[in-house]
């Protein structure tokens, strides 16, 4: 487990680190993909509801984003708990995993993530950032999600820990 | 969820924030990120350099297409700026004997600190040069043709977070270099504003935006932008022009504050 936690850290700084050095020179209309939170989403709606390990996902992820983000630190961790709490909530109501379950959970977590961002940096430090650039990143990560789900659908033996 | 899952999740997301609220209200989260930053920065510059060489390389691809048009576009242009060169020239020898003639000193020149950029979030970017090399907490940022970047917003041992102009809380005095016509320089989020200025002034496309120091923000006279488009509206009594700044991170390494 402590291995598996360790290796999860290290990802998510690694892409962090990538995120905020090398992929924004790649952003669409001012949108970069968020592959952290692309992660966590996939990691959360495969995960075995009777598991935590997608909260720690994203404490380990929210704390890497942080660290090179211009918010308040800790805000990217409240924001993906809570989005990870959602997608748990919503897997309850699922009857079945599949692709279509999948896109319709990943765009509202990834709008979900978004919108916290946006309050917590309203109420920290009273500037509003929901801007349409949002929506573009929705799609940019909800495409690169979807080759995620393939992807993980058929690698998921990782997350039986 | 099980209710006991339910006491695990919840007691998790209370530690969780209780341990970030301390970090913050401790100062401790600016120690945490200047060491993350200080760790990283050989990975992060290289990722840096990596992603505008590469990105480089595709606009290269994707300029060569428009080179024959944009070459002729380049020529006029030049032929236009070598007859507005020889007027200036004659105007600066004026001005030198004018200089002379009235005791006036030359301005003094700004006391500058190179630096280069590693990293970006939203809008600000990360530079390397912090508080050990004499940085300070809302010091303007430049590039070397004087274009305005933005202001230092968080200072680190070793490095610094830049506010760029088109953050929503970057607000600043600037005019129209053709004429007297002064406004306010808004950033709103992925882009910036030249706003509040008069209908009764002309605001023309491509006009060329300086800032102005009335509000001691930034030294008058850098480059901010240039107009992109005019919005009027007969209801208000202020027009607004979107501007496109100078700067531009994919083109921009090095760096200066102006100390």
């Amino acid at each position: 487990m402590i291995k598996k936690l360790s290796i999860l850290a290290i990802f998510f700084y690694a892409f962090s680190l990538f995120q905020s050095s090398f992929l924004i020179y790649f952003s669409i209309l001012g949108a970069v993909p968020n592959f952290i939170l692309i992660f966590v989403i996939i990691l959360s709606f495969f995960e075995n509801r009777r598991e935590n390990i997608g909260i720690i996902a994203a404490i380990l992820a929210g704390l890497s984003l942080d660290i090179f983000s211009s918010l308040v630190f800790g805000v990217n961790t409240v924001a993906l708990i809570l989005t990870v709490l959602f997608i748990k909530k919503a897997r309850c109501y699922l009857k079945e995993i599949n692709i279509l379950s999948f896109f319709f959970i990943f765009i509202f977590s990834a709008f979900i993530f978004n919108f916290l961002l946006a309050v917590f940096d309203f109420i920290l430090n009273l500037s509003f950032n929901l801007t349409n650039v949002i929506l573009i990143e929705v799609v940019y990560d909800l495409i690169l999600g979807i080759v995620g789900y393939i992807f993980f659908k058929k690698w998921n033996s990782f997350l039986k820990i | 969820m099980k209710p006991s899952s339910k006491l695990k999740t919840a007691a998790i997301l209370i530690s969780t924030i209780c341990f970030l609220a301390l970090l913050n209200l401790t100062d401790f989260s600016k120690e945490i990120r200047g060491f993350f930053y200080s760790a990283s920065y050989p990975v992060q510059k290289y990722l840096w350099e990596s992603g505008s060489n590469i990105s480089g390389f595709f606009d290269f691809i994707i300029y060569l297409k428009s080179l024959e048009e944009k070459n002729s576009e380049l020529l006029s242009v030049n032929q236009k700026l070598l007859s507005e060169n020889v007027g200036l020239r004659e105007l600066k020898k004026e001005n030198e004997i004018l200089r002379k003639a009235f005791g006036i000193g030359l301005q003094k020149d700004f006391h500058l600190i190179l630096t280069e950029v590693i990293g970006k979030d939203q809008d600000f970017i990360l530079i390397n040069k912090g508080e050990k090399d004499g940085v300070l907490k809302g010091l303007p940022v430049i590039t070397a043709e004087k274009a305005l970047c933005g202001k230092v917003d968080e200072v680190y041992n070793n490095f610094s977070k830049v506010m760029l102009i088109s953050n929503n809380n970057s607000v600043f005095d600037a005019k129209i270099q053709r004429d007297e016509i002064y406004g306010v320089v808004e950033g709103k989020g992925n882009s910036t504003y030249f706003s509040f200025v008069p209908q009764v002034q002309e605001i023309k496309k491509e006009d060329i935006i300086i800032t102005a120091s009335l509000g001691g923000i930034f030294p008058a006279g850098l480059l901010v932008g240039q107009v992109k488009s005019v919005k009027r509206s007969d209801v208000i009594s202020f027009q607004e022009a979107e501007i496109e700044p100078f700067f531009n991170i994919k083109n921009t390494e090095n760096l200066f504050i102006i100390k």
